[in-house]
């Protein structure tokens, strides 16, 4: 009951405060607007894949797989991937190898078998999702087939345009910069929450009133309790906002997993506001504030953000401390589940939220019962 | 200390040892000239006594391990230990120390980098506790060397003034008595003698001049009525009263201190001195007079001012100088003993160094 | 009953004792007065008696329970209002009041209804909407008072609460101190400022460099530097005679004379000024100026530490 009031009187600071609470909703949503706009070229969603050259080698001699392949490459043909015999004496592999077609398919009495390359990876990918619901389908067509022939050309005909949906459909599913900006100054903004953490027990002190909790008949972890979860709800409150803000009024993109995103935001804004606790625990007086701030600005540049920050630079000391950001992690795990429908990346996430929580919050706990007064 | 470093030492090299020569597939036989140069090094910085020509030496190995370095990145992980110890000469430049030995992470990659990083900072860490301990014990000891001076100079003290104090008790007894002795001789016994010749004539005299032995009767009577009262003043003048005591004491005692230290002093006393008891007394003089010797020891002072007072049902004995006083007051075995024998007649004493320093002792009495 | 007892009581900050072995009584119902200068270890021993400070040693009694081991018993029946300003700006008055009433376990009506009380006790009910960053600075204390009274403490520290406000306020506090002793609270009052402390404490406490120099009541303290007031009272002309007039009089000790001027010297307990008027009166005699130096709180401290509160 104690933590509940408590938590009630912080979240009432925190949505008194119009200029924090400014800053915390306005200069995300404009920054989102800025650089989204800004930057649009940055990003790879509009890169042209041009035309996809897809060697065939037909092995089973006529029958119904190659009719139908046939067909399929038809169809498909109009959307730029065009499936051309292998010529002969060519082999199928190094063509790939060397770059000369972006695929190799061979069809055979056992199935189909797709060499891709990985230079073209984007190309390969297109090809190996038309080329896997073109199996469906014809898995289905044969089954059909065993008990009604008749109906087999149907299910076949029906095809065409199936498979460029999925394709339209998989181009767009890398995010875009508005889409990209949105989920960055989500989790920038959840990562603020340890700047307002880092004054949760120093502004009781500065005020005055820190004296008025220690006396009351209520136990330091009542206070210490109530404070974070004011702080954690009313930095969601926040958070959620801009997550409707951009999807409904920028239509950024978030995906399918809306729990898991934000899930993983919660343990975002735990794992800061312990962060920002402990810092105001361990670096004593007014100048903690200031240096939790800098750590926030620095975990969000490096975080990526203000501007992407490529995956493919491991190593150096760059890369160490792009993955020191926690701000990276939850990047890097969130678009992977809305954009690969990747659920189980939200996992190393979370789980390292928790634990830096904890280990923030143990620190935390440590100091304060050491320390006369709160 | 020593042997601290030369075990972390030991240790880092052995572990440089296994990971260089021992997992290496062929034998490189400048690697083991390199690791026996570096344990010569070594030995010469532990024989040498000069800091100075240690410091040269440690500049020589830092160097000399750079070097290796460059051969076997490995060396680099003797560095910090060199580092560490090169700035135990220089016990505040933390800093600079710490930018040291993460100087060479710049050249440093991958594995190599990681397993810097552990080795400086657990160098550094242990050093730094190392030194911190140590300086602590250095500490602790010059303490403890200056506790059992002071106790050896308070022990003599002690004796010499037990001795004194014994031997002018005697003095004054014996003077004392002396004077006594003098004065009923001089006084009484002449009068007495008289009385005893007139009494000795009238008897004489009794049957055949009752006249003039009634009147050498007469004198005899006078003459033992004076010896009496005379007995009564000699008794009265040599019983001094308590309060004339407590203060010339008092006095007495604030002269000399000024005659020893040559500080200006002063003693001021208002109201009823009468009302304090001998063991007031007592306290008030030796919190008084020690009162005094930590002014002379410490507060830089020209002149001390003693003041009794006695209040309605206060007695308030006062010694404040003008010297620099003190901010915050640390209490000494000094003053706890002042406090302690104040509080046995349920007293306080005030300390006070915003005005010079100033040393207040209060004593209540039950009034008239 | 007793309500607090502290019994040998220090603390120390590093080597710098600020509360020195100090031992002190106060029963119910009592208005208890805590003078001395800033630095005296007043607010050290207020922030013990409150658990916001641990002691170094010593024990603290609150209703005869050991506050170290019964924390809840003893917070549960103290009030305290800080010397600084303890009130959250950006919430209202009522809602000052009534969280910090809610943390001592009131809920629901009951702590609506005390919280109102508290307010209209220090005449804020006009103002329970309001928040305190429009307050004045002595609506301000106000409030902070009623932060402190709406549990219904039995006793109630004050530390320095009349500090920088203006006189009508601090009249008014004065007044609701009384008003809260009245209706049976124990309360402790520090403060620099002596006449507020011999206006209201039935008994004080001078505190100097963490000590206790002095306590009882304000006469009893008067009485410890002495007992005789002075009293000179001008006269048209002088005749001689006063001292025999006077003699009669309680209280009276002597009488000096110096040309026009007579001096008595009486009892400080006797309170005869009215009695030596009306017999100099009597005797058709003319009175031109009366002044009576009586020792006050301010002379008792000067003469006992040497130093003026206020430095």
């Amino acid at each position: 009951m104690n933590i509940l009031s408590i938590a009630i009187k912080e979240m009432k600071h925190d949505f008194r405060d119009r200029r924090t609470l400014l800053f915390m909703l306005g200069f995300p949503i404009v920054l989102m607007l800025i650089l989204g706009l800004a930057l649009t070229n940055a990003f790879s969603s509009e890169i042209s894949v041009g035309d996809v050259k897809v060697a065939v080698k037909d092995a089973t001699g006529g029958g119904p797989l190659s009719e139908a392949f046939a067909g399929f490459a038809k169809e498909v043909g109009k959307t730029g991937v065009t499936f051309e015999p292998l010529k002969p004496g060519a082999n199928g592999r190094e063509e790939v190898e060397n770059n000369h077609v972006s695929g190799y398919v061979e069809l055979t009495n056992q199935g189909i078998s797709l060499y891709g390359s990985s230079r073209d990876a984007i190309e390969s990918n297109i090809v190996q999702g038309m080329l896997a619901s073109f199996t469906d389908k014809y898995n289905a067509a044969a089954a059909v087939a065993r008990i009604e022939p008749a109906k087999t050309e149907m299910v076949l005909a029906t095809g065409g345009s199936d498979y460029i949906r999925e394709l339209s459909v998989d181009a767009n599913r890398t995010p875009g910069s508005v889409d990209y900006y949105a989920l960055a100054m989500t989790v920038m903004v959840g990562m603020w929450a340890a700047m307002g953490a880092g004054a949760l027990i120093q502004g009781e002190v500065l005020r005055g009133t820190a004296v008025r909790l220690v006396i009351a008949p209520i136990r330091k972890s009542e206070i210490f309790v109530g404070k974070m979860l004011g702080g954690i709800i009313s930095n969601l409150l926040c958070v959620m906002v801009i997550i409707l803000f951009s999807k409904y009024v920028f239509k950024a993109y978030w995906g399918h997993h809306m729990g898991v995103v934000i899930a993983v935001l919660v343990s975002e804004v735990v794992m800061a506001m312990s962060l920002g606790l402990a810092g105001s625990y361990l670096l004593k007086g007014t100048a903690s504030r200031g240096v939790i701030s800098l750590v926030v600005q620095l975990m969000s540049f490096f975080g990526g953000a203000y501007f992407p920050i490529l995956d493919d630079e491991g190593g150096g000391l760059m890369g160490f401390l792009v993955n020191l950001s926690p701000i990276r992690w939850a990047n890097h795990g969130l678009t992977q589940v809305i954009y690969a429908d990747n659920v189980s990346a939200a996992w190393p996430v979370l789980m390292l939220n928790i634990g830096f929580a904890a280990l923030f919050l143990g620190v935390s706990i440590l100091a304060m019962r050491r320390r006369e007064g709160l | 200390m020593e042997l601290w470093t030369v075990g972390n030492k030991t240790i880092m090299l052995l572990f440089v040892v296994t990971a260089t020569y021992f997992t290496a597939a062929a034998r490189d036989v400048w690697l083991v000239f390199l690791f026996l140069a570096y344990l010569a090094l070594n030995l010469i910085l532990h024989i040498v006594k000069q800091a100075r020509t240690k410091k040269a030496i440690l500049l020589a190995i830092i160097l000399f391990l750079i070097g290796c370095a460059v051969y076997h990145p490995y060396f680099a992980l003797l560095l910090p230990l060199s580092f560490n110890e090169f700035a135990s000469f220089y016990p505040r430049s933390n800093g600079f120390l710490l930018l040291a030995i993460l100087a060479p992470l710049m050249v440093l990659r991958d594995t190599m980098m990681i397993l810097y990083v552990f080795a400086a900072a657990l160098s550094f860490f242990n050093y730094g506790m190392v030194r911190h301990y140590m300086g602590r014990v250095g500490k602790q000891e010059d303490e403890l060397e200056n506790m059992r001076g002071n106790l050896q100079k308070m022990a003599k003290s002690l004796n010499e003034n037990q001795d004194f104090a014994r031997a002018s008790e005697y003095m004054v007894k014996l003077e004392e008595r002396n004077r006594l002795t003098q004065e009923i001789h001089d006084g009484i016994g002449h009068a007495m003698t008289g009385a005893l010749i007139q009494m000795e004539a009238a008897k004489r005299l009794l049957n055949s001049d009752p006249a003039t032995a009634e009147t050498l009767l007469q004198n005899a009577i006078g003459i033992s009525k004076e010896a009496i009262e005379e007995i009564r003043v000699t008794l009265k003048n040599n019983k001094p009263p308590v309060e004339q005591l407590g203060l010339s004491r008092l006095k007495t005692a604030v002269e000399a201190f000024s005659g020893r230290t040559g500080l200006m002093t002063s003693v001021v006393h208002e109201g009823n001195m009468e009302v304090i008891t001998p063991l007031q007394w007592k306290i008030i003089y030796e919190n008084v007079t020690e009162a005094l010797t930590n002014c002379a020891k410490y507060s830089g002072a020209t002149a001390v001012h003693v003041e009794i007072r006695v209040l309605n049902r206060l007695i308030k004995a006062v010694v404040a100088d003008n010297g620099k006083g003190a901010a915050k007051i640390v209490k000494g075995l000094g003053l706890i003993g002042m406090e302690e024998r104040t509080a046995s007649v349920g007293g306080t004493v005030v300390a006070d160094g915003t005005n010079g320093f100033n040393i207040t002792t209060l004593i209540p009495y039950a009034g008239r | 009953m007793n309500i607090l007892d502290i019994r040998g009581l220090t603390k120390k900050f590093g080597d710098f004792v600020a509360v020195d072995n100090m031992s002190l009584t106060i029963r119910e119902g009592e208005i208890f007065g805590f003078l001395g200068a800033n630095g005296a270890g007043k607010s050290t021993t207020i922030n013990m008696i409150s658990s916001l400070l641990r002691p170094t040693s010593g024990e603290i009694r609150i209703l005869e329970k050991d506050i170290a081991k019964q924390s809840r018993f003893a917070k549960t029946n103290l009030g305290i209002v800080p010397q600084d300003l303890a009130i959250y700006e950006d919430m209202t008055a009522y809602e000052n009041v009534s969280f910090f009433a809610g943390l001592y376990g009131l809920r629901g009506d009951k702590l609506k209804e005390r919280a109102e009380e508290a307010l209209e006790f220090v005449g804020l009910s006009d103002k329970a909407k309001s928040f305190p960053k429009n307050f004045s600075g002595g609506m301000k204390r106000r409030l902070n008072i009623a932060c402190a009274i709406a549990h219904k403490p039995k006793l109630i520290i004050m530390d320095e609460p009349t500090v920088g406000i203006d006189p009508q306020s601090r009249n008014y506090i004065l007044t609701s101190v009384r008003k809260l002793n009245e209706s049976g609270c124990t309360i402790i009052y520090t403060s620099h400022y002596m006449e507020e402390v011999e206006e209201i404490c039935s008994r004080i406490a001078i505190v100097d460099h963490g000590k206790i120099i002095a306590e009882g009541t304000k006469e009893q303290l008067k009485s410890t530097i002495t007992d005789v007031k002075d009293i000179r009272i001008e006269l048209k002309s002088v005749q001689g005679t006063e001292g025999e007039l006077l003699k009669p009089v309680p209280g009276v000790r002597t009488v000096l004379q110096e040309e026009n001027v007579i001096r008595v010297h009486s009892d400080a307990a006797v309170d005869n000024l009215n009695r030596i008027l009306k017999q100099l009166m009597d005797a058709g005699k003319e009175i031109r100026s009366v002044e009576e130096q009586e020792p006050n709180l301010e002379t008792v401290f000067l003469t006992l530490t040497g130093r003026n509160l206020r430095d």
